[in-house]
């Protein structure tokens, strides 16, 4: 017994609670999104209720990830005091490498209308190339593990072939971004904004919204510790 | 405990990995404690409801994210719990410490006549990996191995199968 998730698994019968459990699993230990063909208490509305609400003491949350597709991520409220505190924060080569995926990769396919969905997901692969001041700055050694880091976390995935000019893969943003909520999605939108054009009547927007909000939240609810 | 805070430590552990705390953290809700040998520090791990682990996902015939070099990698888990995992009658956390030297030469025994450079090579890119996931607690300096707080969270039906066979005392 896990003690977190027992009054929500007690009351069920054995087929109901294995196939939860098993649901469970597949959302939080899969690299790719669950299909609702394959598990029973993805397609059933009140297992899948239940579902959301044992991922919610986890601080997790059910995502929809496509037609009949789920998977998992971190709730809202939860990921801003990861944040906050600085818990599980990616590196700063780490960061940069996947920044430059998700430009190349997914901003500017996007802005020249050759990606259509509202997602952080892209078939268009980043070259070595777009890569190689990275390399210069901090070495091909740190850039390499520095992937290998990204790709172990499912935020990059490797595509060869894509830059014959270049040897080394190129990447592509990785399974792990279904897991990004529509406020995530929509945050890293933004942040990417405040990074490319801090000077845009654009970041400008974002930034007044922005601090609008926390000066409302601030004054509804004071900070903890504060 | 609030539900939120324990809706924070899991998560936490779930962006950082098995955390190690101070032995006097009190254990959020559903998560499992590790008491490290010292005594001053404790791991802490979400428990997965009924404990279930990645390997159902082989029945659902679904991916999990792989593992870079994942043969190479197994094989020095497999040589670190053979030289940590002394007594196989006890549970399989903590173990003792090991050496780096002794688990490359249990490596060799696996897959004899690599050569003492690809050894050394293969040998410490997969303990960097097994160290960065908790599998194994690696002390470069030291050169020392002891077990990562993860192999506590095998379940106990899975350890027959884990167990080292050893040759009987002579």
């Amino acid at each position: 017994m896990s003690g977190l998730f027992d009054d929500l698994l007690e009351p069920l019968g054995d087929t109901q609670r294995d196939a939860l459990v098993a649901a469970w699993a597949a959302l939080e230990y899969g690299s790719e999104p669950a299909s609702e063909a394959a598990l029973p208490a993805l397609r059933d509305a009140a297992l899948r209720h239940l579902l959301d609400q044992m991922l919610r003491r986890s601080g997790r949350t059910l995502i929809h990830a496509g037609t009949y597709l789920w998977t998992s991520g971190y709730r809202d409220d939860i990921a801003a005091e990861l944040a906050a505190n600085g818990w599980g924060i990616l590196p700063p080569l780490e960061g940069a490498a996947l920044t430059l995926v998700l430009i190349y990769s997914v901003a500017i396919p996007r802005a020249e209308g050759r990606l259509a969905e509202d997602n952080w997901l892209s078939p268009h692969p980043t070259t070595p190339t777009r890569l190689r001041k990275l390399s210069q700055v901090h070495g091909q050694r740190r850039l390499s593990d520095a992937l290998q880091w990204l790709r172990a976390a499912g935020l990059v995935r490797a595509v060869r072939g894509a830059d014959p000019e270049m040897a080394g893969a190129s990447y592509v943003p990785g399974p792990a971004m279904h897991r990004l909520t529509p406020a995530a999605r929509q945050r890293l939108l933004e942040n990417l904004i405040l990074a490319v054009g801090p000077d845009t009547a654009l970041a400008m927007a974002i930034t007044v919204r922005r601090s609008l909000a926390t000066s409302r939240s601030d004054a509804i609810s004071p900070r903890r510790g504060s | 405990m609030s539900s939120t805070d324990a809706a924070l430590w899991r998560a936490r552990a779930r962006a950082e990995g098995p955390l190690r705390v101070p032995s006097a953290t009190r254990t959020p809700t559903g998560m499992l404690r590790l008491v490290e040998r010292g005594g001053e520090r404790c791991w802490l791990l979400p428990r997965p409801p009924d404990d279930v682990t990645p390997a159902v996902l082989r029945e659902l015939r679904m991916q999990v994210l792989p593992v870079e070099h994942p043969n190479e990698t197994s094989r020095v888990l497999a040589a670190a719990l053979h030289c940590c995992w002394t007594d196989t009658q006890a549970g399989v956390w903590p173990g003792q410490p090991a050496t780096v030297r002794d688990v490359l030469d249990v490596v060799d025994q696996l897959i004899p006549g690599r050569g003492e450079e690809v050894l050394h090579r293969l040998g410490t890119g997969a303990l960097r990996r097994l160290h960065a996931s908790r599998w194994l607690d690696v002390d470069d300096e030291a050169q020392r191995v002891c077990l990562g707080p993860r192999v506590a969270t095998w379940p106990d039906q899975d350890l027959p199968a884990l167990r080292p066979e050893r040759e009987p005392d002579r």
